[in-house]
């Protein structure tokens, strides 16, 4: 049986991290707060190809959809990431790619969990924010162009380190 | 050609996204099942949750539990901010002759695209706290215990979708529902009202709970907010408007699970005539 790699280990207390940090503090703190698990979702599905990010979006939307107070539809949140995790896995080219891509590889899977969001929401009959809709949308665009480098950085390093 | 790791991961990915949709069909459904796999997650992550929240705000856990155990003296003089919370919720009129046990928020849901529709508080089924359990603030009503772990409970706050609440509106008690609303008021929270008949409401008249069969979730009298504005437009067969909720969700702190009454006594029998 495989043993699961420190960069494994590393992605889940990541997850577990953003999302009691979104629930406890973000979430209580400011009125608009971007999605911190969307750049933890991207860098692992840029590092890793579209199938795999696919699976550690849906594990990602689990942790979401159990960490208390969780989503409002139990798997809602799990295909949501899912469907993140593919999309940024299909923007993952073989070595380096320069920051403007993964920006914007960023700011596509931001896009698709927004439009998901907006979704659930009117499938639900709750009412849609658009404004906060948008303003959360653009912050995670923002996020993830920030934080996205500096973790494909630390895959890199561990991958390396592994290697050697 | 595919290496036949990315084909196992694929066919993994399928079995999960398959596992997935069946749990989701199964909470929509309404099916008791998933009630247990977030009963887990409480139990797992609640404990990370309020450890997190005491910390952010420079409390301990003893001293969070305080809120539950606080004497009349402590909150005589209290100078903590959750005490001082237990002080006012005992004095709200939800409260008054009512049992309660006292709870803070740790934790605001901000999944969906709507605002937060859930909350968590660090009481639990270990604290009697039970699904389905009213739940107020010292403002008035926040909305219903809708998941509990041994350590915390999630509760679905007034204005999601899925919780209607019979209520009686003004000083006359005219009949009506409030839930979700229905269009979208960028800013401006706000819960829809829909009356059973037409009668003589006006913007400001106190919306207040019906009460629910058995006492639970919502006893009758409980705040709910106050009537922003009525839809008066001729042929309406319906008469509608807003509601103005009179908790504010972003400040919540404190808040009070409501203890089903039990009747120990039959309610006694009338004869009419005079």
């Amino acid at each position: 049986m495989r043993t699961p790699t420190r960069s494994g280990l590393l992605r889940l207390l990541l997850l577990v991290a953003t999302v009691v940090l979104s629930g406890t503090v973000t979430a209580r703190t400011a009125r608009l707060s971007p999605d911190l698990v969307m750049p933890v979702v991207v860098a692992a599905a840029l590092w890793s190809g579209p199938t795999r990010g696919a699976l550690f979006g849906l594990g990602a939307g689990w942790v979401v959809d159990l960490v208390p107070p969780g989503a409002s539809t139990l798997g809602s949140s799990a295909l949501l990431y899912a469907a993140c995790g593919l999309v940024a896995g299909a923007g993952r080219r073989e070595g380096s790619s320069p920051w403007a891509w993964l920006a914007v590889v960023g700011a596509a899977a931001s896009a698709v969990g927004s439009l998901g969001r907006a979704l659930v929401a009117l499938g639900s009959g709750a009412p849609l924010l658009p404004v906060e809709l948008a303003g959360t949308l653009l912050l995670t665009c923002v996020l993830c162009a920030v934080a996205v480098p500096p973790l494909l950085r630390v895959e890199h390093a561990l991958a390396r380190r592994r290697t050697t | 050609m595919s290496s036949p790791s990315s084909s196992s991961h694929r066919r993994l990915l399928v079995l999960l996204v398959a596992v997935t949709l069946v749990v989701l069909a199964l909470d929509v459904a309404g099916s008791r099942a998933p009630l247990r796999v977030r009963a887990l997650g409480g139990a797992v992550f609640g404990p990370i949750e309020r450890l997190v929240a005491s910390s952010r705000e420079g409390d301990t856990v003893a001293r969070a539990g305080a809120v539950r155990t606080a004497t009349d003296a402590d909150l005589r003089t209290a100078d903590d901010a959750a005490v001082a919370g237990v002080a006012a919720l005992r004095k709200a009129p939800e409260t008054t002759g009512r049992r309660f046990v006292a709870a803070r928020v740790v934790a605001l849901g901000r999944q969906g695209a709507a605002g937060p529709e859930r909350l968590t508080i660090d009481a639990g089924s270990r604290d009697r706290v039970r699904v389905g359990a009213g739940v107020v603030s010292a403002d008035g009503v926040v909305g219903r215990v809708v998941s509990v772990s041994p350590w915390t409970a999630d509760v679905l706050l007034l204005g999601a979708p899925g919780l209607q609440v019979a209520v009686r509106v003004g000083s006359a008690g005219t009949l009506g529902a409030v839930g979700p609303e229905r269009a979208s008021h960028p800013g401006a929270a706000g819960l829809q009202l829909s009356l059973v008949q037409l009668a003589p409401v006006s913007a400001g008249d106190i919306v207040t709970t019906l009460g629910s069969i058995g006492g639970a979730p919502f006893e009758p009298g409980l705040r709910v907010g106050t009537v922003r504005q009525l839809d008066t437009r001729a042929g309406s067969l319906v008469p509608a408007g807003t509601v103005t909720p009179s908790v504010d969700v972003a400040r919540l702190d404190v808040v009070g699970v409501l203890l089903p009454r039990t009747r120990t006594t039959p309610r006694p029998a009338a004869t009419g005539g005079g």
